[in-house]
């Protein structure tokens, strides 16, 4: 918003300062130059009227009646604010005149720090020489005195001398430097009017124009009527660039909006839409996740915002529990053998106290830049998985008493009797049945049959042993696997079982007794043998009175007894 | 985002009164420049004669006394005579003169440029003085004789002050104006009996044979004062140059008492002239100082009378008179003399 507020455009504030700078160097040249050029005018000027002057006392020599009338005009011409200094020197380098008292009948050489020093070192020549000194600022005249028939003995005996005279080029200097003020006040007059011209031009065919540009670049929308009469001023260049940049405006805006829109699908979806580059080694990233990720992994606007801190695979990775790192990265390891293929994984995430399951799903995206691009979703699938975990346990258990039923100790059979042939292993299983149990339902009703069946449920579970497995078989029958267990270990289990059984009181303060088969591995040839030799064993043990435990070297002695 | 911006763009009138301002900047620094490229010390030029009683300025330049950034750089233009430094006056050549009362009336009666004495120099005691031909014993025997005189000078004052003194009627001397410097070889050939003079022509014309001293102001206390001439205008332009003009010599007298082997010979180094001839100019005149001279610029001292008395020689000497009168109070100055006001 700061800039928005700035409407003037940059580049024709840049041009004017330019200008001005410009026109300010191009006055100080105007003005150096000109006082240059002065200068040396004025020093020309002040040696032709170092010249001029020096001749009008030469000529008083001539027509000097008297050498103290001589002496007098002089000192009355060196009087005149431009003539610093005038002598009359003859051949044998002896001052005669002076315009100062304490000059006069010295040797000449005694005068080389006067304002007559130059003069003094010239050559003489028939024509006047004049000398321009910049130590005093002044023009230094030399002539020959040569008197052609002087009034003056004494004027006489300068024949041969020289006559020096030092011209005052102050006031000249001074006048040369205001003449280049002067020349660069007219330049700053006439750069002003260039200027002022020029820009008034620029301001209306380009500055106006491009400042429209400018403007509409940043605060798109229909032409105000003033930008409409700006740009049909302008010439057709700009009239096109402002054409593109309507264009391009209305693009961008378009653009803007799709963005958006595509934007709002990925955050309405439910889960999170994201895109991920995968690299070899740790460094793949998230180049988009939608706002869903938020609320999926839980993470706090915080942790998102924060500069230089974790990103947003570091934070979900933190996010999942440890024991699936494993199953992710083989996941991901898969998807990303070439061909590069669909990847997929189920994952549990830790947010707060709450365990989430995570399904997540990306397809491989072709595209030129380095690493493997996915694109894919992530959803919260705990719900399902807890549906999932439910319908698996009533498949498998018996919904009364909680223990395996007989589904759900099937496979444990199998696999367990499998093992048990491979590797020569005993195994035992031991079929247990409720002796009356009809009288029990019938004497004490169903609901009651059922809480002693729990009861004795319980009360067998804690007798087993950690590697036992029992399941419901029946109504009040039981199947107890016992790996790793021969007959002789069997039938003590067994024995144990029915004795606590026998010995524990129930709800129906009726004593309760069980009959128990028990069968090895060793005699069954199959696990349907082996479950049948147990089913025949117990019906063997209800035949001998109940309340006991038979097992299959039993069998032999009741048909031989 | 796209937000439209309330601010309208800037007019054209808003660009070019920047561009104005900017300009008028750079028309203001270039006048600064052209302002301060003036010279900061005026420069006064002053016209001396040889007379060492002016001398002093000179040596208070040698001496550096005209250093301090308020002082005036001072251009001494010597003359041959007092007459050329007030040609040079009048021409507008120099802006102050050493000169005589004589001479400041002189100046102003002519009415080309107006002066006013802002201090005093120093004083004749026996300086000026009328010098005669063997065979010429008295003052009043000049009656008839021709005497040669430098007019409005200060010989108009020392001839009326001798004259006044015999009762001698200064029309029955025949009276030949001519330059100081021309009066040793005027004597010299006979062209004329008598000069009103003083050093160093007067010694010039005592070595003469016969020639001897006639007159001096020994006889005419206060006749003959010499005072720094200023032109009214400069006056008015450079009055604190003035001052440290005044202060300059002031202290250069006072070096000058101080240390009088070293004045002399520096005074003798200016003019041209021998120690010897310095000694005896100074021993005819008293340098003042500036707290030794507020008694002269009373209304009823030597001053103000001085000028009154050369107003009346003038007019006696000149058949048409001074074409404009000045009341000598309008010619004399006295700031830089009573600087904490009138004593």
């Amino acid at each position: 918003m700061k800039q928005a507020t700035r409407t003037s455009s940059p580049l024709i504030a840049r041009f004017l300062g330019l200008m001005l700078v410009l026109a300010a160097v191009g006055i100080v040249l105007v003005a150096a130059f000109s006082h240059y050029e002065h200068a040396i005018d004025a020093r020309e000027e002040a040696r032709a009227l170092a010249i001029d002057r020096a001749l009008t006392v030469l000529d008083a020599t001539e027509t000097a009646a008297t050498a103290d009338s001589l002496s007098r005009f002089v000192f009355s011409t060196a009087a005149q604010p431009s003539i610093r200094a005038i002598a009359l020197i003859d051949t044998d380098g002896r001052v005669v005149f002076a315009s100062r008292h304490a000059w006069r009948d010295r040797p000449a050489e005694t005068l080389t720090d006067t304002p007559l020093g130059p003069g003094l070192e010239l050559a003489l020549d028939r024509r006047p020489v004049s000398h321009w000194d910049e130590r005093f600022s002044q023009a230094v005249a030399v002539l020959r005195i040569d008197p052609v028939n002087p009034a003056s003995r004494s004027v006489r005996e300068l024949a041969g001398g020289r006559l020096v005279l030092a011209f005052d080029a102050t006031g000249l200097l001074n006048s040369a430097r205001e003449e280049a003020w002067l020349d660069a006040l007219w330049a700053t007059g006439i750069m002003l009017l260039l200027m002022l011209t020029l820009t008034a031009v620029l301001h209306r065919r380009v500055g106006l124009p491009l400042q429209t540009v400018f403007q509409r670049a940043r605060h798109p929308g229909a032409r105000t009527p003033r930008q409409a009469s700006a740009m049909r001023r302008a010439p057709p260049e700009l009239r096109v660039l402002d054409d593109a940049v309507t264009d391009l405006v209305a693009t961008r805006q378009a653009l803007d909006q799709e963005r958006k829109r595509l934007e709002d699908i990925a955050n309405t979806i439910p889960g999170a839409v994201y895109e991920y580059r995968h690299h070899h080694g740790p460094d793949g990233a998230f180049t988009f996740v939608s706002a869903g990720v938020r609320s999926l992994f839980g993470l706090t606007d915080e942790e998102m915002d924060q500069e230089g801190g974790a990103t947003v695979g570091d934070l979900i990775w933190q996010r999942v529990l440890s024991e699936d790192h494993a199953a992710l990265d083989e996941a991901t390891k898969l998807a990303n053998q070439s061909p590069a293929s669909e990847w997929e994984a189920e994952f549990r995430i830790r947010v707060g106290d709450e365990i989430r399951w995570i399904w997540g799903h990306a397809a491989p995206v072709e595209d030129p830049e380095p690493g493997q691009l996915f694109r894919g979703v992530m959803l919260d699938i705990t719900e399902r998985k807890h549906l999932q975990a439910s319908l698996e346990r009533a498949a498998t258990h018996d919904p009364l008493t909680g223990i395996l039923n007989r589904a759900g100790i099937e496979p444990l059979l199998e696999t367990n009797f499998a093992s048990a042939i491979r590797q020569e292993q005993p195994l035992a299983i031991a079929m247990l049945d409720i002796d009356h149990f009809k009288w029990v339902n019938d004497e004490f009703g169903h609901p009651m049959g059922d809480t002693i069946l729990k009861e004795l449920t319980e009360s067998l579970s804690r007798r087993l042993r950690g590697s036992d497995s029992m399941a419901r078989w029946g109504g009040e029958e039981f199947l107890v696997l016992l790996p790793h267990t021969g007959l002789d270990g069997a039938r003590r289990l067994a024995e144990k079982l029915r004795r606590a059984v026998a010995a524990q009181s129930f709800a129906h303060d009726h004593p309760l007794t069980i009959s128990i088969g028990v069968s090895t591995s060793r005699e069954a040839e199959s696990l349907e043998d082996l479950i049948q030799q147990a089913d025949i064993c117990l019906y063997e043990a209800k035949q001998r009175g109940r309340n006991r435990v038979v097992d299959t070297s039993q069998l032999g002695e009741a048909a031989s007894s | 985002m796209p937000i439209p911006s309330p601010r309208r763009p800037p007019s054209r009138a808003r660009l070019t009164l920047r561009l104005l301002v900017s300009s008028l900047l750079i028309l203001a620094t270039a006048t600064t420049l052209i302002a301060c490229s003036e010279p900061e010390r005026p420069t006064l030029r002053l016209a001396i004669n040889p007379w060492v009683g002016y001398g002093f300025f000179g040596l208070a330049e040698e001496r550096g006394f005209l250093a301090s950034p308020s002082a005036p750089r001072l251009e001494i233009i010597e003359t041959t005579s007092l007459s050329d430094s007030v040609r040079a006056f009048e021409r507008g050549q120099v802006d102050m003169i050493g000169g005589t009362l004589a001479e400041l009336v002189d100046i102003n009666a002519h009415g080309n440029r107006a002066a006013r004495a802002i201090l005093v120099l120093d004083r004749s005691v026996g300086g000026d003085m009328i010098v005669a031909r063997a065979g010429i014993e008295d003052v009043a025997q000049l009656e008839g004789r021709r005497v040669a005189f430098e007019p409005g000078s200060v010989n108009a004052l020392v001839l009326h002050a001798a004259a006044t003194q015999v009762g001698l009627d200064l029309s029955r001397i025949e009276l030949i104006a001519m330059p100081q410097s021309e009066m040793p070889a005027a004597l010299a050939d006979g062209q004329i009996d008598a000069a009103v003079t003083y050093p160093p022509v007067a010694q010039a014309l005592l070595v003469q044979p016969g020639a001897h001293r006639l007159f001096d102001t020994r006889s005419a206390p206060d006749a003959v004062i010499d005072v720094l001439i200023v032109a009214a205008d400069r006056l008015e332009a450079s009055p604190s140059a003035l001052e440290a003009l005044v202060d300059a010599h002031d202290r250069a007298v006072a070096w000058g008492r101080q240390h009088p082997d070293e004045a002399r010979t520096l005074l003798a180094a200016q003019t041209g002239e021998t120690p010897a001839e310095i000694d005896s100019a100074l021993a005819v005149i008293e340098m003042l100082r500036v707290d030794e001279q507020t008694a002269m610029w009373r209304p009823d001292g030597p001053l103000q009378r001085g000028l009154e008395g050369a107003g009346q020689v003038m007019t006696l000497l000149h058949d048409h008179g001074p074409s404009e009168r000045h009341s000598p109070a309008e010619m004399l100055d006295d700031r830089f003399v009573n600087r904490n006001g009138p004593p």
